[in-house]
């Protein structure tokens, strides 16, 4: 199973949001690392690039949020690069 | 920097529908829908308007437009030059309030409304002008989408999703140091765990 972690600048960026925000940023996290953070809510257009695996999903009830991270398959990494949330 | 405001055509809405909500409130290059003929006919048989959304830019080449919108979606659209935008009227007021600098750090902007003019106004402020050719290409793709299918859907989206590139670019120091590590980590693979904090010690931290 992938486990997540965040770099030094996405550690920062989780302290902005609500704690709203935050618990909609691990829920979504909870449920991408089940199913697989490479698939999880990709949307038919978005591109597949097998050497990047960078992706930019939206989360929260009304998609205020947009975390981007980057996916490690052989490592089982996912690299929390950077969290926005627009939100209350 | 570009300031747009938008102004609902009352005289054009003598009855609100509820479902054909004029939430699309910008757009700074001429387009299809902004300059087509095929777009005069259609206002010109479009009884059954029953709202109109004007758009104002003040870019260099740009001009207010006025986008009809009925029951289902938009019915058509035509520029004119000679409305100005109402710096008494809320949406107005709103934008201008919106897409000034931040007055403690003049590198930082303010959060953009999220409409057209005032995302444009963060990126072409702050990002490369690839970043803003992008943004007006796809913009101009999805408002003719929209006006092709009468369905504001992928426009709304459209607008939403670089919403959030604009708010990244607030701060263009910020934004390219951003690009510039994720591209070191694609190339180089991950920092090293010493640089790195799990989602574990985050959640016991925030007690999530």
């Amino acid at each position: 199973m992938y486990r997540w972690d965040f770099d030094d600048p996405a550690r920062r960026h989780f302290a902005t949001p609500s704690s709203a925000g935050q618990e909609e940023l691990a829920a979504f996290m909870n449920a991408a690392v089940l199913v697989d953070p490479i698939e999880y809510q990709r949307h038919p257009g978005e591109p597949t690039d097998a050497t990047k695996f960078l992706r930019t999903p939206h989360f929260g009830r009304h998609h205020e949020g947009l975390v981007t991270f980057l996916v490690y398959p052989p490592d089982d990494l996912v690299l929390v690069v950077q969290i926005q949330w627009l939100g209350e | 920097m570009d300031v747009a405001a938008a102004d609902r055509g009352a005289a054009e809405r003598p009855e609100r529908d509820s479902n054909a909500r004029p939430t699309a409130q910008g757009h700074n290059r001429p387009s299809a829908v902004h300059t087509s003929d095929p777009a005069r006919p259609r206002e010109a048989e479009q009884p059954k308007a029953v709202t109109s959304l004007t758009i104002f830019n003040h870019g260099p080449g740009t001009f207010p437009v006025r986008v009809f919108l009925a029951r289902g979606g938009i019915v058509g659209g035509r520029a004119d030059a000679g409305l100005q935008p109402d710096p008494l009227d809320p949406l107005t007021r709103r934008e201008l309030l919106m897409t000034s600098s931040h007055a403690s750090n003049p590198q930082v902007m303010a959060r953009p409304a999220c409409t057209p003019a005032a995302i444009r106004a963060v990126l072409a402020a702050n990002a490369d002008p690839e970043v803003l050719r992008r943004y007006d290409g796809e913009l101009d793709a999805a408002f003719e989408q929209a006006r092709e299918h009468d369905d504001l859907a992928p426009l709304l989206e459209t607008v939403r999703r670089w919403w959030f590139e604009a708010d990244a670019w607030r701060d263009p120091d910020a934004q390219r140091e951003f690009l510039a590590r994720v591209e070191r980590y694609q190339r180089d693979g991950p920092p090293p765990p010493s640089e790195r904090i799990s989602w574990q010690e985050i959640r016991a931290k925030y007690g999530l």
